[in-house]
C-alpha cells in the first residue's frame, strides 16, 4: 500500500519507531497501526492485517520482527517475503493487561510493560500453533431426544419428522471463552456457516445424507481440527422407491384390470354385435327367398308378356321397393308404418304371383301411433310368407290372411298373424316344410338375440286353431313386442 | 298441376335409365319437355348451357364425377331432380335440405309428385338450399350443420346445432328450437332421427329425440326426466335410460 506522505504530514502522530535489519523504519502511529517506511516508499500494517489495535504505544525491532504494544495487546509482526503475519497476544496468553505501554527485546527474552505490570516470556517458547483450539461434538438433540454421541454407533439414522436437530459441540480452550467462533457446513462441498455459539439448530432438514462437520478459531485466528458426524434424515415412507414401485404397481394393475374388463366387455358387445348381423344377414337371405325373388320376377315377365306394360311398370317398382326395403331395414327398427308399407308391398307382389287367390287385411289398433311406434326390422315377414306358401294351398278357397296390430298392457305391441290355410299339420307332410323350420329357427335365434339384456321379452307362439270335430283352421300367430320406445 | 310446359334434361350415364325416365315422363308428365340428355357431368355442362333448362334429373353418381360435381358451377341454375340407384349417404344429404329424390327403378306416383312440386317452388329457396347441400357434400361430413324443415308456410333453414329436441306426433314432427322457437314439420319422427343421426342427437322417448347439447339436467326416475334448455322437461324412456345416461357423460 503506497501512501500520500502529505496525507501523513497532517494526521499522523508517531509514539515510537525502529529500524529493522534492512534499514527499513518502522512507526508505531496512534490510530493508523505500524508504518514501514523504506526508500520513500511508506507501508501500513493495521487491522486490515491483523494488528490488533491501531493504537500503537510502542514499537521494538528484532532482527525482521516487529513487536508492537497496541491498546489490544501485543502483536507480533513477521515480514516473510513480501507478505505480513501477524500475531497477537493478550490476558488469555497471559498478559496481565491488554493495554501494552512498552515493549523491549533483550536476546531471547521479551518484555511487555502492560498497566498492570510488566510480562516477560522467552521468544523462542512462544510458539502460536500450540495455541490452535480443538473442537468436539458433545450430542445430537432430535426430536426432543438427546443422543450424546459416544453413545451413536451405527451411522445416525433420523425418521423424516424428526428433521429439526440440534448439535452441541465444545472447544475446550481455557481461555478462550467469548472469544470463539466458529464454522459449520451440513456437505463436504458446502459453504460454511459461521456462528459464535456452541451449537447450531439444523431445522426442517430435507431427507438426505449429511456429513456436519464443524471447526473453532479462537484469537489465534487458526482454525481447528474438524470434527464431523455423519447422520441421515430418512424419505417419508411414501417417498422411498419401495412405497413407490408399490403404489406404481399397483396403479399398474387397476388399470391393467379396467383395461381387460372393458376389452372383454367390449369383446362379448362385440360378439354379440356380430351375432345380431350374422341373424340378420341370416334372416335377410331367408326373405329373400330365391322362390319368391323369381317367381315374382316371372309373374312380371308374364305382365310384360301379355302387354301389360302399366302394370307391369307398376309392379317392378314395387319390386325394387321392397327388394331396397329389405336392404335398408335389415337391421336395426322402422316404424309401424314403414313396417306396413313393406308388408303391403310384399303382399301385393305375392298377389300378384299368386293371381290374386287370397286377400289379405291389416288391422291397426286407433290407439297405436305408428309414425312413432317402433318394432325391430324383418320380425314378421317370414310367417307371412309361411301362411302364403305352405298354408294356402290350391284346395284353399277364399283364402285370407289378418294381420292385426294391438296395443296391449300399454307397454307391448300385441301382433297377431291368422291365417285359414292348412293349418301346420297337414304342411307337415309337403316338401318346403324344411325351409319353413329354417325360416322360423333363424327368427327364434334373433328374438332371442333381441331378448338378451332387456328385461321386458319379446315373446312368440305359434297355435292351429281347430274346430270342434279337429279340423285345422289355419295358423296363428302371436307375436308381442315391446314398445321399444 | 299446370298446364305450362317445364322444360328439363336428363343426366344419367346409363341409357337405359334416361330411356326409362323418358318413357315415363312422356307417358305420366305431358307437360315436361325434354330438351335434351347427357351421359357426364361434362356433356351435361354443355347441354344445360347450351338449352338453358327448368328442370335437370340428375343421377347422382356417374362415373368421372357425381352429379354434385355439376352444381358447383354456379351459372347452372335449375331446379333438380335427383336420381339414384341407392339409398346411400348422398340420398341423406338430399333428404335433409327436404330436395327432390327418385330412386331406381321409378315408380310413376313418386315421379308425378316431384314434378307437380318442382313447378310450385319458388327457385330462389332451391337455389339456396342445393347451395348449402353442395357445400355439405363438399365438406365430406357425414351430417349436415344446418337443414331445411318443410312445414306449413314452405321451407324453414334452420342450424342443427339449434335444434333443442324433436317431438313426434303421427305423421308431423315439432323441431324445438332455442331459445324458444318451433316449426312443425311434415316429416316423421323416424325421418329426423335418420338425418339428425349424429352422436349429439339421441331417441330417448317414442316422442322425443333430444340433443344432448341442450340438456340443462337429468332428473333420476324410472326412466328419468330431462330437463332441456328451453326448460321443458320429457321423460326418457325406461329401456332407452342407459343409452341416455351414457350419453350425457
Amino acid at each position: 500500500m503506497t501512501i500520500d506522505p502529505e496525507k501523513f504530514n497532517v494526521t499522523l502522530q508517531v509514539n515510537d519507531f525502529g529500524e529493522l535489519s534492512d534499514n527499513t523504519i518502522a512507526m508505531a502511529t496512534n490510530g493508523h497501526g505500524v508504518l514501514l517506511m523504506k526508500n520513500n516508499t511508506y507501508t501500513t500494517v493495521d487491522e486490515d492485517n491483523g494488528l490488533s489495535s491501531g493504537i500503537c504505544n510502542a514499537i521494538a525491532a528484532d532482527d525482521n520482527t516487529l513487536w508492537v504494544a497496541t491498546n489490544k495487546g501485543l502483536n507480533k509482526v513477521m515480514r516473510i517475503d513480501d507478505s505480513i503475519k501477524v500475531e497477537h497476544f493478550n490476558i488469555y496468553d497471559g498478559l496481565l493487561s491488554n493495554e501494552v505501554n512498552d515493549v523491549l527485546v533483550a536476546g531471547d527474552t521479551i518484555w511487555v510493560a502492560t498497566k498492570n505490570g510488566v510480562n516477560f516470556f522467552s521468544k523462542s517458547r512462544l510458539i502460536k500453533s500450540k495455541m490452535r483450539p480443538v473442537v468436539h461434538i458433545e450430542n445430537i438433540v432430535a426430536h426432543g431426544n438427546t443422543l450424546p454421541l459416544h453413545e451413536i454407533s451405527a451411522p445416525l439414522e433420523l425418521r423424516h419428522q424428526e428433521n429439526d436437530v440440534m448439535i452441541k459441540f465444545v472447544s475446550p480452550f481455557f481461555n478462550s471463552i467469548g472469544a470463539i467462533t466458529y464454522r459449520y457446513k451440513l456437505h463436504p462441498e458446502a459453504e460454511w456457516s459461521y456462528t459464535k455459539n456452541p451449537f447450531v439448530y439444523l431445522i426442517a432438514l430435507q431427507p438426505d445424507d449429511y456429513q456436519f462437520t464443524v471447526q473453532a478459531q479462537g484469537r489465534s485466528a487458526l482454525w481447528s481440527n474438524e470434527a464431523t458426524f455423519s447422520f441421515t434424515v430418512l424419505k417419508p415412507f411414501y417417498a422411498t422407491g419401495f412405497f413407490i414401485t408399490a403404489v406404481v404397481l399397483i396403479f399398474i394393475s387397476v388399470v391393467s384390470a379396467i383395461v381387460y374388463n372393458y376389452i372383454r366387455n367390449q369383446k362379448i358387445k362385440t360378439d354379440m354385435q356380430q351375432r345380431i348381423v350374422v341373424s340378420e344377414l341370416q334372416t335377410l337371405r331367408s326373405q329373400m327367398n330365391p322362390h319368391f325373388l323369381f317367381n315374382a320376377l316371372n309373374s312380371i315377365q308374364d305382365l310384360f308378356l301379355k302387354d301389360d306394360r302399366r302394370t307391369a311398370q307398376h309392379y317392378i317398382s314395387k319390386f325394387g321397393k321392397l327388394m331396397r326395403s329389405q336392404l335398408d331395414h335389415s337391421s336395426g327398427s322402422i316404424t309401424i308404418a314403414e313396417e306396413l308399407a313393406i308388408l303391403t308391398n310384399y303382399l301385393e307382389i305375392e298377389q300378384l304371383r299368386m293371381k290374386h287367390r287370397f286377400q289379405f287385411n291389416v288391422n291397426v289398433d286407433p290407439r297405436i301411433d305408428v309414425h312413432t311406434t317402433e318394432l325391430p326390422s324383418m320380425i314378421l315377414q317370414p310367417f307371412i310368407e309361411n301362411s302364403i306358401w305352405h298354408g294356402f294351398t290350391e284346395t284353399i278357397v277364399n283364402a285370407v290372411l289378418n294381420i292385426d296390430f294391438k296395443l296391449s298392457h300399454d307397454d307391448y305391441i300385441m301382433i297377431t298373424i291368422r291365417d285359414n290355410g292348412i293349418g301346420r299339420k297337414k304342411s307337415a307332410s309337403t316338401k318346403q316344410r324344411k325351409h319353413q323350420s329354417k325360416g322360423i329357427t333363424l327368427i327364434n335365434e334373433r328374438i332371442n338375440i333381441l331378448n338378451y339384456n332387456n328385461e321386458k321379452k319379446i315373446t312368440l307362439a305359434i297355435e292351429d286353431p281347430e274346430d270342434e270335430s279337429g279340423n285345422g283352421l289355419g295358423t296363428l300367430v302371436t307375436i308381442t313386442i315391446p314398445l321399444e320406445i | 298441376m299446370t298446364g305450362k310446359k317445364i322444360t328439363a334434361v336428363i343426366v344419367d350415364d346409363e341409357v337405359s335409365a334416361r330411356s326409362v325416365l323418358k318413357d315415363l315422363l312422356e307417358t305420366h308428365c305431358q307437360q315436361v319437355y325434354i330438351l335434351g340428355e347427357a351421359d357426364s357431368v361434362t356433356a351435361a355442362k354443355a347441354l344445360i348451357k347450351a338449352t338453358r333448362p327448368e328442370v335437370i334429373f340428375l343421377d347422382v353418381e356417374m362415373p368421372g364425377g357425381t352429379g354434385f360435381d355439376l352444381l358447383k358451377d354456379p351459372s347452372i341454375q335449375a331446379e333438380i331432380i335427383f336420381t339414384s340407384a341407392h339409398n346411400h349417404y348422398a340420398i341423406n344429404a338430399i333428404r335433409s335440405f327436404a330436395l327432390d329424390y327418385l330412386l331406381k327403378p321409378v315408380n310413376a306416383e313418386e315421379l308425378i309428385e316431384a314434378v307437380a312440386k318442382v313447378s310450385q317452388r319458388d327457385a330462389r329457396v332451391t337455389y339456396k338450399l342445393l347451395d348449402l347441400l353442395t357445400r355439405q357434400v363438399e365438406s365430406k361430413k357425414d351430417y349436415p350443420e344446418q337443414i331445411a324443415i318443410p312445414c306449413a308456410t314452405g321451407l324453414e333453414i334452420i342450424k342443427v346445432q339449434d335444434i333443442i329436441y324433436c317431438e313426434g306426433d303421427g305423421n308431423y314432427t315439432t323441431v324445438h328450437l332455442i331459445p324458444n322457437g318451433k316449426i312443425v314439420s311434415s316429416k316423421t319422427l323416424k325421418e329426423y332421427e335418420r338425418i339428425l343421426s349424429t352422436q349429439t342427437f339421441i331417441r330417448s322417448h317414442q316422442k322425443y329425440l333430444v340433443n344432448i347439447s341442450h340438456v340443462k339436467r337429468y332428473i333420476k326416475g324410472r326412466g328419468g326426466v330431462l330437463v332441456m334448455a328451453n326448460g321443458k322437461s320429457l321423460d326418457v324412456a325406461h329401456s332407452k335410460r342407459s343409452q341416455v345416461i351414457e350419453a350425457l357423460g
